[in-house]
Protein backbone atom coordinates (compact mmCIF):
# COMPACT_ATOMS: atom_id res chain seq x y z
CA UNK A 1 0.00 0.00 0.00
CA UNK A 2 1.24 3.45 -0.92
CA UNK A 3 0.06 6.60 0.78
CA UNK A 4 0.73 10.06 -0.64
CA UNK A 5 -0.17 12.83 1.80
CA UNK A 6 -1.93 16.04 0.80
CA UNK A 7 -1.45 19.63 2.01
CA UNK A 8 -5.15 19.75 2.90
CA UNK A 9 -5.61 18.44 6.46
CA UNK A 10 -9.17 17.17 5.99
CA UNK A 11 -8.23 15.17 2.91
CA UNK A 12 -5.12 13.80 4.64
CA UNK A 13 -7.25 12.64 7.57
CA UNK A 14 -9.60 10.78 5.21
CA UNK A 15 -6.59 9.23 3.45
CA UNK A 16 -5.14 8.02 6.75
CA UNK A 17 -8.49 6.61 7.87
CA UNK A 18 -8.76 4.80 4.53
CA UNK A 19 -5.22 3.45 4.81
CA UNK A 20 -5.93 2.28 8.36
CA UNK A 21 -9.09 0.49 7.13
CA UNK A 22 -7.06 -1.22 4.39
CA UNK A 23 -4.38 -2.29 6.85
CA UNK A 24 -6.76 -3.63 9.53
CA UNK A 25 -9.08 -5.42 7.09
CA UNK A 26 -6.30 -7.14 5.17
CA UNK A 27 -4.27 -8.01 8.28
CA UNK A 28 -7.34 -9.47 9.98
CA UNK A 29 -7.93 -11.61 6.88
CA UNK A 30 -4.42 -13.02 7.21
CA UNK A 31 -2.62 -10.95 4.60
CA UNK A 32 0.69 -9.19 5.14
CA UNK A 33 0.52 -5.46 4.48
CA UNK A 34 3.53 -3.35 3.65
CA UNK A 35 2.78 0.37 3.92
CA UNK A 36 4.91 2.94 2.13
CA UNK A 37 4.31 6.53 3.21
CA UNK A 38 5.55 8.87 0.49
CA UNK A 39 5.66 11.88 2.83
CA UNK A 40 9.45 12.05 2.77
CA UNK A 41 10.07 10.37 -0.60
CA UNK A 42 11.93 12.50 -3.14
CA UNK A 43 9.88 12.27 -6.36
CA UNK A 44 12.50 13.77 -8.68
CA UNK A 45 14.26 11.30 -10.96
CA UNK A 46 17.90 12.32 -10.77
CA UNK A 47 20.48 12.90 -13.48
CA UNK A 48 22.28 9.67 -12.50
CA UNK A 49 19.03 7.68 -12.50
CA UNK A 50 18.24 9.00 -15.96
CA UNK A 51 21.66 7.84 -17.16
CA UNK A 52 21.11 4.42 -15.59
CA UNK A 53 17.56 4.13 -17.00
CA UNK A 54 18.77 2.77 -20.34
CA UNK A 55 21.27 0.33 -18.82
CA UNK A 56 20.77 -3.20 -17.47
CA UNK A 57 20.71 -1.81 -13.94
CA UNK A 58 18.36 1.18 -13.88
CA UNK A 59 17.88 1.08 -10.10
CA UNK A 60 20.86 2.75 -8.43
CA UNK A 61 19.28 4.00 -5.22
CA UNK A 62 18.97 1.72 -2.18
CA UNK A 63 15.46 2.88 -1.30
CA UNK A 64 14.00 2.61 -4.82
CA UNK A 65 15.64 -0.80 -5.25
CA UNK A 66 13.96 -2.02 -2.07
CA UNK A 67 10.60 -0.58 -3.18
CA UNK A 68 10.96 -2.28 -6.57
CA UNK A 69 11.60 -5.63 -4.86
CA UNK A 70 8.50 -5.12 -2.70
CA UNK A 71 6.43 -4.44 -5.84
CA UNK A 72 7.70 -7.59 -7.54
CA UNK A 73 6.87 -9.67 -4.45
CA UNK A 74 3.36 -8.35 -3.79
CA UNK A 75 -0.03 -9.68 -4.93
CA UNK A 76 -1.90 -6.38 -4.74
CA UNK A 77 -0.98 -2.73 -5.09
CA UNK A 78 -3.21 -0.32 -3.19
CA UNK A 79 -2.76 3.40 -3.88
CA UNK A 80 -4.16 5.90 -1.37
CA UNK A 81 -3.88 9.53 -2.43
CA UNK A 82 -5.63 12.82 -3.14
CA UNK A 83 -6.15 13.55 -6.82
CA UNK A 84 -4.25 16.76 -7.55
CA UNK A 85 -4.72 18.80 -10.74
CA UNK A 86 -6.84 15.90 -12.08
CA UNK A 87 -3.85 13.55 -11.87
CA UNK A 88 -1.45 11.84 -9.45
CA UNK A 89 0.24 14.05 -6.85
CA UNK A 90 3.95 14.61 -7.63
CA UNK A 91 5.05 12.29 -4.79
CA UNK A 92 3.19 9.34 -6.28
CA UNK A 93 4.00 10.17 -9.89
CA UNK A 94 7.67 10.41 -8.90
CA UNK A 95 7.43 7.02 -7.22
CA UNK A 96 6.26 5.54 -10.54
CA UNK A 97 9.02 7.41 -12.41
CA UNK A 98 11.81 6.25 -10.09
CA UNK A 99 10.72 2.76 -8.98
CA UNK A 100 8.76 1.24 -11.86
CA UNK A 101 11.65 1.37 -14.31
CA UNK A 102 12.54 -1.10 -17.09
CA UNK A 103 13.13 -4.52 -15.58
CA UNK A 104 10.51 -3.94 -12.89
CA UNK A 105 7.16 -3.05 -14.44
CA UNK A 106 8.10 -3.69 -18.07
CA UNK A 107 10.96 -4.55 -20.39
CA UNK A 108 11.67 -3.45 -23.92
CA UNK A 109 11.62 -6.28 -26.45
CA UNK A 110 14.16 -4.61 -28.73
CA UNK A 111 11.64 -4.13 -31.54
CA UNK A 112 9.87 -1.12 -30.06
CA UNK A 113 7.40 -3.18 -28.04
CA UNK A 114 7.17 -3.83 -24.31
CA UNK A 115 6.95 -6.98 -22.20
CA UNK A 116 4.76 -6.91 -19.09
CA UNK A 117 6.78 -7.04 -15.87
CA UNK A 118 4.21 -7.27 -13.08
CA UNK A 119 3.28 -10.89 -13.75
CA UNK A 120 2.49 -11.73 -10.12
CA UNK A 121 0.02 -8.92 -9.50
CA UNK A 122 -3.61 -9.95 -8.82
CA UNK A 123 -5.07 -6.55 -7.96
CA UNK A 124 -4.52 -2.85 -8.62
CA UNK A 125 -6.70 -0.75 -6.34
CA UNK A 126 -6.98 3.02 -6.19
CA UNK A 127 -8.47 4.89 -3.24
CA UNK A 128 -8.61 8.57 -4.05
CA UNK A 129 -10.22 11.68 -2.61
CA UNK A 130 -11.13 14.54 -4.93
CA UNK A 131 -11.87 18.24 -4.50
CA UNK A 132 -14.22 18.06 -7.48
CA UNK A 133 -17.61 16.54 -8.05
CA UNK A 134 -18.01 13.38 -10.15
CA UNK A 135 -19.00 15.44 -13.20
CA UNK A 136 -16.09 17.90 -12.92
CA UNK A 137 -13.72 14.97 -12.45
CA UNK A 138 -14.98 13.29 -15.62
CA UNK A 139 -14.67 16.55 -17.55
CA UNK A 140 -10.96 16.67 -16.74
CA UNK A 141 -10.53 12.97 -17.61
CA UNK A 142 -9.57 11.70 -14.13
CA UNK A 143 -5.97 11.29 -15.24
CA UNK A 144 -4.57 9.69 -12.09
CA UNK A 145 -7.08 6.89 -12.47
CA UNK A 146 -6.10 6.54 -16.14
CA UNK A 147 -2.41 6.18 -15.25
CA UNK A 148 -3.05 3.48 -12.65
CA UNK A 149 -5.92 1.51 -14.18
CA UNK A 150 -4.82 1.78 -17.81
CA UNK A 151 -1.11 2.43 -18.07
CA UNK A 152 0.02 0.49 -15.00
CA UNK A 153 -2.60 -2.19 -15.69
CA UNK A 154 -0.97 -2.75 -19.08
CA UNK A 155 2.21 -3.76 -17.21
CA UNK A 156 0.39 -6.50 -15.29
CA UNK A 157 -0.79 -9.88 -16.51
CA UNK A 158 -4.10 -10.00 -18.43
CA UNK A 159 -6.04 -11.48 -15.48
CA UNK A 160 -5.11 -8.73 -13.03
CA UNK A 161 -8.24 -7.15 -11.55
CA UNK A 162 -8.77 -3.47 -10.78
CA UNK A 163 -10.98 -1.50 -8.43
CA UNK A 164 -11.44 2.24 -7.99
CA UNK A 165 -12.79 3.72 -4.77
CA UNK A 166 -13.34 7.48 -5.13
CA UNK A 167 -14.63 10.06 -2.68
CA UNK A 168 -15.73 13.13 -4.65
CA UNK A 169 -16.14 16.61 -3.13
CA UNK A 170 -14.02 15.41 -0.22
CA UNK A 171 -13.46 18.84 1.32
CA UNK A 172 -17.19 19.14 2.01
CA UNK A 173 -17.65 15.54 3.17
CA UNK A 174 -19.28 15.33 6.62
CA UNK A 175 -18.68 12.49 9.08
CA UNK A 176 -21.57 10.40 7.74
CA UNK A 177 -20.33 10.47 4.16
CA UNK A 178 -16.75 9.81 5.25
CA UNK A 179 -17.81 6.86 7.40
CA UNK A 180 -19.84 5.42 4.51
CA UNK A 181 -16.77 5.71 2.31
CA UNK A 182 -14.53 4.00 4.88
CA UNK A 183 -17.08 1.17 5.15
CA UNK A 184 -16.93 0.77 1.39
CA UNK A 185 -13.14 0.54 1.57
CA UNK A 186 -13.41 -2.15 4.25
CA UNK A 187 -15.97 -4.14 2.23
CA UNK A 188 -13.79 -4.05 -0.87
CA UNK A 189 -10.66 -5.08 1.02
CA UNK A 190 -12.47 -8.01 2.61
CA UNK A 191 -13.08 -9.36 -0.92
CA UNK A 192 -9.37 -9.69 -1.66
CA UNK B 1 4.50 38.25 -26.90
CA UNK B 2 6.88 37.02 -24.23
CA UNK B 3 7.39 33.29 -23.86
CA UNK B 4 8.55 31.36 -20.84
CA UNK B 5 10.04 27.98 -21.76
CA UNK B 6 10.00 25.47 -18.91
CA UNK B 7 12.39 22.53 -19.26
CA UNK B 8 12.00 19.34 -17.21
CA UNK B 9 14.78 16.92 -18.08
CA UNK B 10 17.90 16.10 -16.04
CA UNK B 11 20.38 15.40 -18.85
CA UNK B 12 21.82 18.00 -21.27
CA UNK B 13 22.87 15.12 -23.60
CA UNK B 14 19.24 14.09 -24.13
CA UNK B 15 17.02 14.49 -27.17
CA UNK B 16 14.64 16.58 -25.06
CA UNK B 17 17.45 19.13 -24.63
CA UNK B 18 17.80 19.30 -28.42
CA UNK B 19 14.04 19.82 -28.61
CA UNK B 20 14.33 22.59 -26.04
CA UNK B 21 17.02 24.32 -28.13
CA UNK B 22 14.81 24.03 -31.20
CA UNK B 23 11.90 25.60 -29.33
CA UNK B 24 14.10 28.53 -28.31
CA UNK B 25 15.39 28.96 -31.88
CA UNK B 26 11.84 28.93 -33.24
CA UNK B 27 10.62 31.52 -30.76
CA UNK B 28 13.58 33.81 -31.53
CA UNK B 29 12.99 33.45 -35.27
CA UNK B 30 9.41 34.57 -34.65
CA UNK B 31 10.67 37.72 -32.93
CA UNK B 32 10.30 36.66 -29.31
CA UNK B 33 12.84 36.95 -26.50
CA UNK B 34 12.04 33.82 -24.54
CA UNK B 35 12.84 33.38 -20.87
CA UNK B 36 13.88 30.02 -19.46
CA UNK B 37 12.97 28.01 -16.37
CA UNK B 38 15.19 24.93 -16.24
CA UNK B 39 13.67 23.02 -13.34
CA UNK B 40 16.63 20.70 -12.77
CA UNK B 41 19.29 23.38 -13.11
CA UNK B 42 17.28 25.70 -10.86
CA UNK B 43 16.88 22.83 -8.34
CA UNK B 44 13.12 23.12 -8.07
CA UNK B 45 11.61 20.74 -5.49
CA UNK B 46 7.96 19.60 -5.81
CA UNK B 47 5.94 20.81 -2.87
CA UNK B 48 7.75 24.15 -2.66
CA UNK B 49 6.54 27.51 -3.96
CA UNK B 50 7.85 28.96 -7.20
CA UNK B 51 11.12 30.83 -6.88
CA UNK B 52 10.84 34.64 -7.19
CA UNK B 53 12.63 34.39 -10.57
CA UNK B 54 10.13 31.87 -11.93
CA UNK B 55 7.19 33.77 -10.44
CA UNK B 56 8.17 37.08 -12.01
CA UNK B 57 8.92 35.38 -15.35
CA UNK B 58 5.46 33.78 -15.25
CA UNK B 59 3.84 37.14 -14.54
CA UNK B 60 5.51 38.61 -17.62
CA UNK B 61 4.69 35.76 -19.98
CA UNK B 62 1.77 35.37 -22.34
CA UNK B 63 3.01 32.07 -23.80
CA UNK B 64 3.96 29.19 -21.54
CA UNK B 65 5.96 26.47 -23.31
CA UNK B 66 6.47 23.18 -21.45
CA UNK B 67 9.28 20.97 -22.79
CA UNK B 68 9.45 17.53 -21.18
CA UNK B 69 9.66 13.78 -21.74
CA UNK B 70 6.40 11.92 -21.25
CA UNK B 71 6.81 9.25 -18.56
CA UNK B 72 3.89 7.00 -17.61
CA UNK B 73 1.82 8.95 -20.18
CA UNK B 74 2.24 12.08 -18.05
CA UNK B 75 4.57 14.88 -17.07
CA UNK B 76 7.62 14.10 -14.89
CA UNK B 77 6.99 14.63 -11.18
CA UNK B 78 9.24 17.72 -11.06
CA UNK B 79 7.06 19.42 -13.70
CA UNK B 80 3.80 18.31 -12.07
CA UNK B 81 5.01 19.86 -8.82
CA UNK B 82 5.94 23.09 -10.57
CA UNK B 83 2.62 23.23 -12.42
CA UNK B 84 0.73 22.63 -9.18
CA UNK B 85 2.52 25.57 -7.55
CA UNK B 86 2.01 27.72 -10.66
CA UNK B 87 -1.71 26.97 -10.99
CA UNK B 88 -2.26 27.50 -7.27
CA UNK B 89 -0.51 30.89 -7.37
CA UNK B 90 -2.09 31.85 -10.71
CA UNK B 91 -1.43 31.67 -14.45
CA UNK B 92 -3.67 34.58 -15.37
CA UNK B 93 -1.21 36.19 -17.79
CA UNK B 94 -0.88 33.05 -19.94
CA UNK B 95 -2.88 33.27 -23.17
CA UNK B 96 -1.23 30.38 -24.93
CA UNK B 97 -0.15 27.04 -23.45
CA UNK B 98 2.22 24.87 -25.50
CA UNK B 99 3.35 21.31 -24.71
CA UNK B 100 6.41 20.05 -26.56
CA UNK B 101 7.02 16.48 -25.54
CA UNK B 102 8.51 13.12 -26.49
CA UNK B 103 7.10 9.62 -26.00
CA UNK B 104 8.91 6.27 -25.94
CA UNK B 105 5.91 4.38 -27.28
CA UNK B 106 3.76 4.94 -30.37
CA UNK B 107 0.81 7.34 -30.61
CA UNK B 108 -1.73 4.52 -30.56
CA UNK B 109 -0.19 2.93 -27.46
CA UNK B 110 -0.30 6.26 -25.66
CA UNK B 111 -3.96 6.68 -26.61
CA UNK B 112 -4.81 3.26 -25.20
CA UNK B 113 -2.88 4.06 -22.03
CA UNK B 114 -4.97 7.19 -21.51
CA UNK B 115 -2.71 10.09 -22.64
CA UNK B 116 -3.03 11.59 -19.19
CA UNK B 117 -0.38 14.26 -19.62
CA UNK B 118 -2.14 15.78 -22.59
CA UNK B 119 -5.48 15.89 -20.75
CA UNK B 120 -3.92 17.35 -17.61
CA UNK B 121 -2.36 20.17 -19.61
CA UNK B 122 -5.24 20.80 -22.02
CA UNK B 123 -7.99 20.71 -19.39
CA UNK B 124 -6.68 21.41 -15.92
CA UNK B 125 -3.63 23.63 -16.50
CA UNK B 126 -5.30 25.57 -19.33
CA UNK B 127 -8.31 26.21 -17.08
CA UNK B 128 -5.97 28.11 -14.73
CA UNK B 129 -4.69 30.31 -17.58
CA UNK B 130 -6.37 33.46 -18.94
CA UNK B 131 -9.95 32.92 -20.18
CA UNK B 132 -9.94 31.60 -23.75
CA UNK B 133 -6.27 30.59 -23.63
CA UNK B 134 -5.22 28.44 -26.57
CA UNK B 135 -3.60 25.02 -26.29
CA UNK B 136 -0.97 23.56 -28.64
CA UNK B 137 0.31 19.99 -28.60
CA UNK B 138 3.62 19.29 -30.37
CA UNK B 139 4.57 15.67 -29.75
CA UNK B 140 7.04 13.09 -30.98
CA UNK B 141 6.03 9.43 -30.59
CA UNK B 142 7.84 6.11 -30.83
CA UNK B 143 11.32 7.05 -29.60
CA UNK B 144 11.95 3.43 -28.61
CA UNK B 145 12.43 2.51 -32.27
CA UNK B 146 12.53 5.68 -34.33
CA UNK B 147 15.21 6.71 -36.82
CA UNK B 148 17.62 9.61 -36.73
CA UNK B 149 15.89 11.37 -39.65
CA UNK B 150 12.55 11.23 -37.81
CA UNK B 151 14.10 12.94 -34.81
CA UNK B 152 15.67 15.60 -37.00
CA UNK B 153 12.30 16.14 -38.68
CA UNK B 154 10.71 16.65 -35.27
CA UNK B 155 13.34 19.24 -34.32
CA UNK B 156 12.52 21.15 -37.51
CA UNK B 157 8.81 20.86 -36.78
CA UNK B 158 9.26 22.28 -33.27
CA UNK B 159 11.28 25.20 -34.63
CA UNK B 160 8.71 25.89 -37.35
CA UNK B 161 5.65 25.69 -35.12
CA UNK B 162 7.15 27.81 -32.34
CA UNK B 163 8.27 30.44 -34.88
CA UNK B 164 4.72 30.58 -36.22
CA UNK B 165 3.32 30.94 -32.71
CA UNK B 166 5.72 33.77 -31.88
CA UNK B 167 5.11 35.74 -35.06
Amino acid sequence: MLIAPDPNMQKTQILHRSAHAVDITLTTAGHTVRTIDLGTFSPVLTRLEMAAYVTDQPLIDEQTTEYAQAVLNCDALVFVYATTMSTLPPALKGWLDRVLVPGVSFSLDGAGGTIRGLAGLDWIIGISVYNDTWLATKRTYDNGRRILLRNLRLCARPGTRTKWLPLYSATTADEDRTATFISRVERQMSKL
Amino acid sequence: MTALVVLAHPRPESFVFAVFESALRGLRQGGDTPEIADLYADEYRPGSALSPTHRSALDRTSTLVLVYPTWWTSQPAILLGWLYAATTEGLGSVKSLVCVTTHGGPRKGNLVAGQSGRHTAARTVRAACAPGASFHWVAHYGMDKDRQDQRVAFLHRVERELALLAS
